[in-house]
């Protein structure tokens, strides 16, 4: 079922009348029952894999909590050595769970989405010996949303574990908090203490938040309908036979392909917030105006945010207090004396692991972990040039904080990203080493006209000025869609029936009047 | 106090972190900045700062990176 197809739109009307007419207390009954369907009719017999999941993390985290509370029950009567005893053993305990659990979820995620990509490995070491392949290809269905549910989980475990919530004693309010239709088909990543208390909350049908929910999800669908999946009509045709065109176009598609890749993802992620706002449930921010950043970090704490947060949280922070980066920490620190360079490798080593599961998230193959990879490198680059920049911009009176320098900042984050999306475009790294090269030695600006109509090319720059404005507006701290329920009737009702209207008969659709799948649904 | 101002500016130099109100809000440190922080404490004070420690309560200002040093070793 397509975020952007009728059906959908039927299915969350129908759950909406339902949720609003039924008694508050069952509210979070009704969003278990829809988001089961939704899963059950898209993904059938695959759903057990999803309640597998869910099991495991559920009574893993009973398990854990139970030695929480025997602490807590304990830790009055005994003095401190003996409760510090007690501690250390209870939780090494709760840590065996953690782990078995953690490492059970992954492992189905693993076996199912990465083990053609395992096995490739394992035939390409094994090539060295012999001709034929050792392990065979399987084509394994994966159930919707696999990568999604399988870190959430993960997350809510972990929580537990950490103390920062509760384990939950319903095994259908975990269950609701895995296969929550809004956020399963591409994120983002909630954490379960900010849902479930949202669950918990009875919510009264209020005309304004559902009008604030509904303009999202208006705005989304323009931004998915009209733009993206309008690029998507004609970019795959030039990128699969590139050899009939020149560099320019090489550019062209490049440009268009990060513009089609946002205004996907985040129209989907504007659907999907929308929707779940329409409910009085307010999932995690994934998009904070991406392309205003000035480094790569910026960019990277603005896009896809709940998935930066998901790997600061369970990646970044864990390798970073654990024994092995002490170790590289005082290791470093005994023979440099530089406390830059000394700070550097520290990082260094602790955020490799975070780019290459970020890499890894987005696919099972060598170019997505080269694509982490490469956000990387740029910016260990950038730290550890950047007491060297900062020298030689005062010494040639650049000042940093002007307007021209966040310009140039802005630009080159832009051209980064860009190039960093013609990498996550391509099928090899060979044949984004032919795109790149190319866009340098075949020059033809003719080619311009041969890959866009005018029509489309009027209809997209219709859509980058709205969303350039939008954009600067949500820069400004101002609440775009309050703004516009304040406002009067006229300006309110006249971009309502611009939204409606242009994305009703500018949108691109396919067959059945359906839009496009959602490209990070895939991942 | 002093201990922890000199630590801090051993991880960022040039910053005012004694009159800052929301040292980790208005962005005087990042995540990579906290940890290599974490690291320096630890090292410092003898403590294990966890991975729940880690919230912008704890570093905002340098009286918040003090109680929190103050609780962990108070802990142990």
């Amino acid at each position: 079922m397509e975020i952007t197809s009728l059906v959908f739109l039927a299915f969350v009307g129908v759950t909406f009348i339902v949720y609003y007419l039924i008694p508050k207390k069952y509210q979070w009954v009704v969003l278990l029952s829809a988001s089961l369907l939704f899963f059950v009719t898209s993904s059938a017999l695959l759903t057990l894999y999803m309640l597998f999941t869910t099991a495991v993390i559920f009574f893993g985290a009973k398990g854990i909590q139970k030695y929480k509370d025997e602490f807590a029950k304990k830790k009055k009567e005994l003095p401190k050595p003996e409760r510090k005893v007690l501690k250390e053993q209870l939780k090494k305990k709760q840590k065996k769970i953690l782990i078995l659990c953690v490492a059970v979820v992954i492992a189905v995620l693993v076996l199912t989405k990465y083990c053609n990509f395992l096995g490739g490995i394992v035939n390409g070491i094994a090539s060295i010996f012999t001709s034929t392949d050792l392990l065979p290809k399987f084509n394994i269905l994966l159930p919707l949303g696999i990568s999604y549910y399988t870190l959430m989980s993960v997350s809510y475990i972990t929580d537990v574990y950490r103390g920062t919530i509760k384990a939950e004693v319903n095994p259908l309010r975990v269950l609701l908090f895995v296969c929550y239709f809004p956020h399963i088909v591409e994120g983002p990543f909630d954490r379960y203490g900010d849902l479930d208390r949202q669950f918990r909350t009875p919510h009264k049908f209020d005309y304004d938040k559902i009008r604030h929910g509904a303009i999202l999800v208006m705005y989304g669908c323009f931004k998915k309908l009209v733009i993206a999946d309008r690029i998507g009509f004609f970019l795959p045709k030039t990128f699969a036979k590139i050899d009939n065109y020149s560099g320019t176009a090489v550019f062209i598609g490049m440009v268009l392909y990060t513009f089609q890749l946002y205004a996907d993802f985040s129209g989907c992620i504007d659907i999907i917030s929308g929707v779940s706002e329409m409910f009085g449930i307010k999932v995690a921010e994934n998009f904070k105006q991406p392309f205003f950043s000035k480094s790569i970090d910026e960019f990277w704490r603005r896009w896809h945010i709940s998935l930066g947060a998901w790997l600061k949280e369970y990646v970044f922070y864990p390798v970073s207090l654990s024994g092995h980066f002490k170790k590289v920490n005082t290791f470093t620190k005994k023979h440099i004396k530089s406390q830059h360079i000394v700070g550097f490798i520290t990082i260094a080593y602790t955020l490799f692991f975070v780019w290459f599961c970020n890499g890894l998230w987005h696919g099972a193959s060598w170019l997505y972990i080269v694509y982490g990879l490469y956000y990387y490198v740029l910016m260990m680059l950038g730290k550890f040039t950047e007491p060297y920049t900062d020298k030689l911009a005062k010494k040639l009176h650049i000042n940093k904080e002007s307007k021209g320098y966040s310009v140039f900042q802005v630009a080159r984050t832009v051209v980064i990203v860009n190039v960093g999306m013609l990498l996550f475009r391509s099928s090899t790294l060979v044949e984004f080493g032919k795109l790149f090269g190319k866009m340098f030695t075949s020059i033809n600006f003719m080619d311009f006209c041969s890959i866009i109509k005018f029509q489309d090319g009027v209809v997209l720059a219709v859509g980058f000025v709205v969303m350039l404005l939008v954009g600067i507006i949500k820069e400004k701290g101002i609440d775009i869609r309050m703004w516009l329920i304040e406002h009067n009737f006229v300006i309110r009702w006249l971009v309502y029936y611009f939204l409606l209207f242009s994305t009703i008969i500018l949108g691109a659709y396919g067959v059945g009047y359906g839009g496009a799948a959602a490209i990070y649904a895939q991942f | 106090m002093e201990t922890v101002l000199e630590i801090l500016a051993k991880v960022k130099p040039n910053v005012d972190f004694k009159n800052a109100t929301a040292i980790v809000d208005d962005g005087l440190l990042d995540s990579m900045d906290i940890v290599m922080l974490v690291g320096e404490l630890n090292d410092e004070f003898d403590i294990e700062i966890q991975v729940t420690d880690l919230v912008p309560e704890n570093f905002n200002t340098v009286d918040a990176i003090v109680k929190m040093v103050e609780r962990l070793e108070d802990e142990d």
